[in-house]
């Protein structure tokens, strides 16, 4: 076992290194020089020379890159150019906001999808099974932002169910008040691809011998369907919450948060230093 | 219209009444004691920025949301008159305004006594009084490379030794103890400001909020990192809560003495009579509390209004077909609401400049001034205004803005849309078009005009305006999209062909027509545009006064740059802001960020708020 984590942890290496090396030279080349922008408009290339080298950018890359290394090593990522605060706090005072929403979804997420898989699993074929198919294939052809602004505009502003945007102090007030709305619009979203994605992975199970055993057992098909076949389900459905970095995706991105005025990960954090 | 119609009918026919008697309440509020803070904490306004926060060091922000709060919170020497047009510049936090001496060159302010800044844990429970020594603290902050300040360019060449302070504390650090020969207090209320030479517009630097007083021992106790969440100054507001980018809450400052409301409006200005007849005599600040949320989506920051969720609004352009009808009047619906409006030209400028070192449109030679000439003729500004802009601009004549002063009523430009007009210069001077009627350059060589431009939505229809109105003349044209501080750099370097540039909140004629004065290239004459006559003439607008002199050097360089074509003009916004009944005296200054404490609440009687 201890040689299967270190394994595994020396396999990571590689890929940090990866990431480090490819995050890095993304926002040297790709984000431009933010000396120009933060002296803005007005300044001439001696102001703009200051400013590069208070931010440490008239250092060597290699220089760079290792206190970019440091940092990432440490968990330490100093601080935010365009605020000065340290960047941990900044992340430390929104990362709530985005588990209020996130954690709620999706265990809401994960309960309603598996539920419906199975129990369309267990009617497989009938009109019922079909129906939802075709509307949850529709459903996934609609656009994020039509669920997000036509959600906004009919069950916050005409129907007034929840507020239009916002967010509070308390958790419980947000979780009461403030979330419902994007994890209702969360769930919508997300529900159609994965009780898809679900559904597949119980009726690869079903055919199983096991099943057809336990079946021949004389188990009621509720106990069959949502203890035995579940189960094994789970196992692929795991995987695909692991290995889909999009199921909290809908969440992270800017548009959703935006619209909500949900706090989210400021933007300095997104820069190095 | 459903939403507008629904608006009417659920959300505000039921507050009638209740305003109906707020109206008769607020008639009987009680006038402010001097000396004490009369904001009343039940007065909340809820407001939205249409964009995040930075933080709240006004050393340290440049961008406009940071700034309006950091207006409230720290109060500058001078300020502008609330009501005034043209704007003045009165006293704030100085007595009186400063007095001006050797030729222009030395500002003496004496500082108001009595101001305290508001109370926090640094003072040890002390009140502290504002001195003329928190003023050069906060000035030298600007120097110290540690603060990063934005705003250094603005400073460097008009206040005398700023640089050269500057690059000594690049290489030793900071001393704040160090006499500055620019900046320093020879008493405890005595401020004095050194100029290199003498400078017409100097004081509207001074209205910022980053010229405002802070202590010393606040920033200290913070560090630079805790200073952006730790504001602390002499202003009607203080900060209450932050959450960053999603929340700012501000409660009024109880050390803040408070003023009368007494502003003469603009005899010509209905809605400003009407305002100054309501609130003339109220002690302010009345508002007690400010929740501005941050709701970047339009469409959630109009829902959110029409929601009544937040009792004022600036439209956002997108959307502001939800205000107004074609005529550009308040929709009737709203109207029928009690929803104030209040419209506004901005102090700002768009144009499109043109790079005089650019190969193919650059040059002072006949055949390529009157190619740029032709591009500028040929570009249909109207357009942009009605299809990008939405009627939400008015088209420039020339740089400065009609809100500011030194605007020019009487001055028409030379450049009038006409394609038949560019299309004849094309022609004149050898640009023949080819078979498929693209132009070449008169020696012969395929002529591609390029233009750079951001990947802003408003840009990319204006890139499709551009395209057809080159198009109509024959000249190919090549947009190239690029990141703001990759464009910054390569402006700089001259290396830009065209791009189009706003400025806004730009204050001051000089300052806008310095943007082609031949020593700006390098800092902000991205045109890099190079004319002894026009700096000549730009020396001369420095130091005169106003009168008929300077409008017919101001009428002169108008007149350089439309003959070499530098700059193709484009427009100056209309800004459209609008208010819930119970807001009473939601206007906008032109050059005033923050008018919280000029404005009140009416009280509900139905206890809404």
């Amino acid at each position: 076992m201890h040689a299967y984590v270190a394994r595994r942890l020396w396999q990571m290496l590689p890929t940090m290194a990866g990431v480090i090396l490819l995050v890095f030279f993304l926002f040297n080349w790709v984000g431009g020089d933010p000396a120009y922008v933060l002296a803005g408009l007005m300044s001439n290339q001696e102001q703009i020379d200051s400013i590069r080298t208070a931010l440490g950018l008239n250092e060597p890359l290699y220089v760079q890159l290792w206190i970019f290394v440091k940092q990432v090593a440490t968990f330490d990522f100093g601080a935010s150019w365009t605020t000065g605060e340290p960047v941990a706090q900044l992340f430390a005072s929104r990362l709530p906001a985005s588990l209020t929403l996130m954690l709620p979804l999706l265990v809401i997420e994960t309960v309603v999808c598996l539920v419906l898989a199975v129990g369309l699993s267990w009617v497989r074929g009938s009109r019922l099974d079909r129906g939802v198919m075709v509307f949850f294939t529709l459903l996934m052809s609609v656009s994020i932002l039509v669920f997000i602004i036509v959600g906004q505009y009919l069950l916050a502003y005409r129907w007034g169910l929840f507020p239009v945007q916002g967010w509070g102090d308390g958790l419980w007030k947000n979780l009461s008040t403030y979330a419902p709305l994007p994890i209702l619009l969360g769930l919508l979203v997300g529900v159609a691809p994965h009780t898809r994605l679900f559904r597949t992975f119980v009726l690869d199970e079903v055919d199983q011998d096991y099943v057809r055993t336990a079946r021949a057992k004389g188990l009621s098909e509720a106990r069959v369907m949502f203890v035995h076949v579940l189960r094994n389900a789970l196992i692929p459905a795991w995987w695909a919450w692991r290995r889909t970095p999009d199921f909290s995706a809908p969440l992270c991105s800017t548009r959703w948060t935006r619209t909500m005025c949900v706090p989210r990960a400021p933007k300095a954090c997104q820069r190095r230093g | 219209m459903l939403c507008l119609d629904f608006f009417a009918v659920h959300h505000v026919a039921p507050r009638k009444w209740a305003l109906a008697l707020a109206c008769i309440a607020s008639l009987f509020l009680g006038s402010a004691q001097a000396g004490a803070n009369p904001a009343d904490p039940n007065k909340v306004l809820r407001m939205a920025f249409p964009a995040a926060e930075t933080g709240f060091d006004p050393v340290r922000v440049s961008d406009l949301y940071s700034n309006i709060v950091n207006s409230g919170i720290f109060q500058p020497l001078v300020n502008y008159n609330w009501m005034a047009r043209p704007s003045t510049i009165v006293a704030d936090a100085a007595e009186a305004l400063p007095e001006v001496t050797e030729d222009g060159k030395l500002y003496t302010f004496k500082i108001r006594k009595g101001l305290y800044f508001s109370a926090d844990p640094a003072f040890k429970g002390q009140k502290r009084e504002l001195t003329a020594q928190d003023f050069v603290y906060t000035l030298l902050r600007h120097i110290d490379p540690k603060n990063k300040s934005p705003r250094v360019a603005d400073l460097d060449d008009k206040i005398e030794g700023f640089a050269a302070a500057r690059r000594q504390a690049a290489k030793e650090g900071m001393n704040y103890e160090q006499r500055h020969p620019g900046i320093y207090a020879s008493d405890r209320y005595t401020l004095h400001i050194r100029l290199t030479r003498a400078d017409r517009n100097f004081l509207t630097l001074l209205t910022n909020p980053y010229a405002g007083g802070m202590a010393r021992e606040v920033v200290e106790a913070y560090g630079s990192e805790g200073t952006m969440a730790h504001p602390v100054g002499t202003g009607p507001y203080v900060l209450d809560s932050w959450v960053r980018g999603s929340k700012i809450t501000l409660r009024a400052n109880p050390t803040y003495p408070g003023f009368t409301w007494d502003f003469k409006p603009d005899p010509q200005h209905a809605q400003d009579i009407a305002i100054a007849a309501r609130l003339q005599g109220r002690g302010m600040p009345q508002i007690g509390r400010v929740e501005i949320s941050i709701i970047e989506e339009p469409q959630s920051m109009w829902l959110a209004f029409s929601g009544k969720e937040i009792d004022i609004v600036e439209m956002p352009p997108s959307f502001i077909e939800k205000a107004l009808d074609r005529e550009n009047r308040l929709q009737p619906v709203l109207g029928n609401a009690g929803v104030q409006m209040y419209r506004t030209v901005e102090p700002d400028i768009v144009y499109q400049f043109f790079n005089l070192r650019d190969p193919v449109i650059g040059g002072y030679t006949p055949e390529k001034i009157a190619l740029r000439r032709a591009i500028i003729l040929g570009y249909d500004v109207d357009e942009e205004i009605r299809v990008v802009r939405k009627g939400q601009a008015i088209r420039a004549q020339q740089m400065v803005s009609p809100v500011i002063p030194g605007h020019d009523t009487d001055y028409r430009s030379i450049v009038r849309f006409s394609p038949l007009q560019a299309n004849a210069l094309l022609d004149q001077f050898g640009y023949k078009k080819d078979a498929r009627g693209y132009r070449s350059h008169p020696d012969g060589k395929p002529l591609v005009f390029t233009m750079h431009s951001s990947t802003s939505s408003v840009d990319r229809e204006r890139d499709e305006l551009w395209k057809k109105s080159m198009d109509r003349l024959g000249i190919r044209l090549q947009v190239k999209k690029d990141k703001f501080a990759e464009m910054l750099k390569q402006g700089k370097a001259c290396s830009l062909s065209s791009w189009g540039l706003g400025w806004i909140g730009a204050s001051e004629a000089e300052f806008v027509m310095g943007l082609l004065s031949s020593k700006a290239i390098g800092q902000s004459n991205y045109a890099c545009f190079e004319n002894a006559e026009y700096d000549r003439e730009f020396e001369r607008l420095r130091i005169l006064p106003d009168g008929p002199e300077r409008t017919q050097v101001l009428r002169n360089l108008y007149r350089i740059m439309e003959v070499y074509g530098v700059l193709g003009l484009s427009s100056t916004r209309i800004r459209t802001r609008l208010s819930h009944t119970h807001v009473d005296g939601y206007r906008a200054h032109p050059l005033v960020t923050n008018g919280w404490q000029f404005m009140d609440i009416r009280p509900s009687a139905g206890g809404e708020k």
